[in-house]
């Protein structure tokens, strides 16, 4: 576990910009601005101009979609459901028509003939189909002829509700039931009128398995079905899944409608489903078709998905280019101001120490003429004592006057040094003695190097070459060379300064101490600009990286070689010659 | 011989002429760039010590007019805060010897004498 979390940690590590914890570490220097919000912003901005319009176009796709494949479903659906009702509405008028016909055709006396009707209706059997007997029912509701599978003669139906309802109506077309036979069918009745004022009734029994094939034989998709049922809702044909045969179906009953319509809704269980329905004329029947939803609208499931994939798709691969973009945004942005921050830095670094210089050259200039005056005024005193006899045996007197002179003396020899200090902040290439510049510099630190008993060695061989170059830059590299190696080391360290001739043209200086050292880790960023390892206590890390600068600008080379808790030696090799003009013939330094 | 003092801090000037005048030299001391320039046009002045930071002209101009007026004056130039490049300047405009203050009155009169040989 924690080595996938560690896995995961070194791949984002990988992936992370560089600007990603700019300001949060100590090292990183000042900020101009929070890179990561910004970066944050431009993703969301970005973003959302992308995927907005993208979601908006998919939204619609889904919503045309779906709308254009339920109406397709609603459509299929009413024109099989209207379809179906007009077979059925024919199969039953041929049917009433074929029994007007014979009514019309037949008398009573030879429909009562049971060889008549029996021959009636196989030729009916036979034109037709579906009918199972026939049946002839005197006024007084008495079956005096029947012929069919069953022994109903003499039956009386005086009372039932069918009889009541032809003897009212002329005609009559019943609900499934069972009635004596004790099995599911159905009847058509025709009432009769003869001329003596009464009248008799034809009735036929149809096989309900005929309608049940009619509905077996339409095309519908898995788990739907057709099927009849009565307008009080009682299924008169079998159902699968929405009932039994005369009971009450289990779904809502739609209200009449002379078209064939369709509705959605619920199945007991929960399911969507579509019923496609139509009320029957002049029958009690609705015929009702139930498609499950998630069936039909398979085809629609599938093409979401579709769609899905390619929105999910375009989605990642329009966030890949956001961030992409957005990153390398920020970080050139980043790394622009970095350049920036360090041309600043370095700027001010610099101006820093213009400003140091001049205020030292401002207080050596003041400090100089009064120095001057007491120096004089010394040496007058000091003329005057030698001159005059009575006070030439003074030796006491003398020697005050040599220390006031010697003081003075040592006085000018700061302000000349804080003024030559000073001056030199542009190139001036000069021949110069190495030791001078070397020993100029060290008296800044002698104090120092005194009180932590820090021993200096310096090792400059006499035919040592007088060397071209910046005056200025020399003081400053060493001085902060020296600072370094100072603060390196702990009391009683050993600094050593040695300067060799190098190849041909050109001389080596190098600086070591024994002090602390620096780590290999650290060495390849000792120069970068910031770079400090004094952390608090008040590194700008501008120090080695104006000395890699001011070496550069003399054509030299700086490198560092270094063990932790031995020490650390800075080599720097100049050109004995520098490239550019000598200005000047004097020697200083 | 007779040698031109000039410079503003009067204190060091009268000071300067003082220590001069115990060494043989007949000294005059000036505190300013016109006065210096009147002396040696009224007097024959072998030598001027010239600071270069006068109240009222830069010493390099005195030493300028003095070297094409009088080309026999010879000039040491004693200054508190002359860059490099302005001691190359003096020198180049034939100045004999450039000092920084506080020097040695050994060295400043040897030089004075050394000109004066020549």
């Amino acid at each position: 576990m924690t080595n996938i979390i560690h896995y995961i940690n070194s791949i984002v590590i990988h992936f992370k910009p560089k600007f990603w914890n700019a300001g949060t570490s100590k090292t990183q220097g000042q900020i101009l601005f929070n890179y990561r919000k910004f970066w944050f912003s431009s993703v969301t901005l970005r973003s959302l101009v992308s995927l907005v319009p993208i979601a908006i176009l998919f939204m619609f796709t889904y919503v045309l979609e779906n709308k254009a494949i339920r109406n397709e479903n609603h459509l299929h659906t009413i024109r099989l459901t209207s379809n179906t009702r007009r077979t059925l509405t024919y199969f039953f008028e041929e049917r009433l028509d074929a029994l007007k016909f014979i009514i019309q055709e037949e008398r009573f006396e030879s429909l009562n003939n049971p060889q008549t009707l029996q021959y009636i209706l196989r030729n009916l059997q036979r034109g037709f189909g579906g009918i199972i007997d026939l049946g002839l029912i005197t006024d007084a509701g008495l079956q005096t002829n029947y012929v069919g599978p069953f022994d109903l003669k003499n039956k009386d139906y005086s009372t039932q509700k069918w009889f009541i309802s032809c003897v009212q109506n002329g005609s009559y077309l019943s609900d499934v039931f069972l009635g004596y036979r004790n099995m599911p069918h159905m009847i058509i009745a025709l009432k009769q009128p003869i001329p003596n004022g009464s009248f008799y009734i034809l009735r036929a029994t149809l096989d309900i398995q005929n309608f049940i094939e009619i509905l077996s034989t339409l095309e519908l998709s898995e788990r739907g079905e057709a099927f009849l049922c009565n307008r009080d809702g009682f299924l008169q044909t079998p159902s699968k899944y929405y009932g039994e045969l005369l009971k009450r179906v289990d779904l809502p009953i739609p209200a009449y409608s002379r078209h064939t319509q369709v509705l959605e809704a619920v199945d007991r269980s929960g399911n969507p489903i579509l019923i496609g329905y139509a009320y029957i004329e002049n029958s009690p029947y609705i015929l009702m078709l139930v498609k499950r939803s998630e069936v039909i609208l398979k085809g629609w499931y599938l093409l979401r998905k579709e769609i899905n994939w390619v929105f999910g798709i375009s989605v990642i691969l329009t966030l890949i280019v956001v961030l992409g973009i957005s990153t390398f945004m920020v970080n050139k942005i980043y790394d622009a101001d970095q350049t920036r921050l360090k041309a600043l830095e370095r700027l001010e670094g610099s101006s820093r120490l213009i400003s140091i210089g001049r205020l030292a050259a401002g207080v050596a200039h003041e400090i100089n003429n009064p120095l001057a005056v007491i120096g004089e005024n010394a040496g007058l005193i000091e003329d005057i004592f030698n001159l005059k006899k009575e006070y030439s045996g003074d030796q006491q007197v003398k020697e005050l006057i040599a220390a006031v002179l010697e003081s003075v003396e040592r006085c000018g020899g700061i302000t000349k040094q804080l003024l030559e200090f000073a001056r030199h902040f542009e190139l001036k290439i000069l021949p110069l003695h190495l030791e001078r510049i070397i020993s100029g510099v060290l008296s800044f630190l002698r104090k120092e190097a005194v009180y932590r008993n820090i021993a200096i060695h310096t090792d400059i061989p006499d035919d040592f070459p007088v060397i071209s170059s910046d005056q200025g830059s020399l003081q400053q590299i060493f001085l902060n060379l020296f600072n370094n190696a100072f603060q390196a080391m702990e009391k009683g360290g050993r600094l050593d300064i040695r300067a060799t001739t190098h190849m041909e043209g050109q001389v080596r200086i190098s600086v070591s101490d024994d002090g602390c050292g620096i780590s290999e880790e650290d060495q390849q960023k000792i120069f970068e600009p910031f770079f400090t390892t004094k952390g608090m206590k008040g590194g700008t890390g501008l120090g080695l990286s104006i000395t890699y600068g001011l070496v550069r600008k003399l054509k030299g080379e700086i490198s560092v070689q270094s063990r932790v808790g031995k020490g650390t030696t800075f080599t720097i090799t100049l050109p004995i010659k520098h490239g550019g003009d000598i200005k000047d013939e004097t020697l200083t330094g | 011989m007779k040698i031109l003092v000039v410079d503003d801090e009067k204190k060091f000037a009268k000071v300067l002429a003082e220590r001069l005048k115990l060494r043989g030299f007949d000294v005059t001391p000036v505190f300013d760039g016109a006065s210096a320039l009147t002396q040696l046009r009224g007097g024959r002045f072998d030598g001027m010590v010239l600071d270069l930071r006068l109240p009222d002209m830069d010493g390099i101009q005195v030493l300028r007019q003095t070297r094409e007026r009088l080309p026999d004056v010879k000039v040491v130039v004693l200054s508190g805060h002359a860059t490099q490049q302005d001691f190359k300047t003096c020198r180049e405009l034939g100045a004999a010897a450039c000092f920084h203050k506080p020097a040695k009155i050994s060295e400043l009169t040897q030089a004075l004498r050394d000109f004066r040989e020549k």
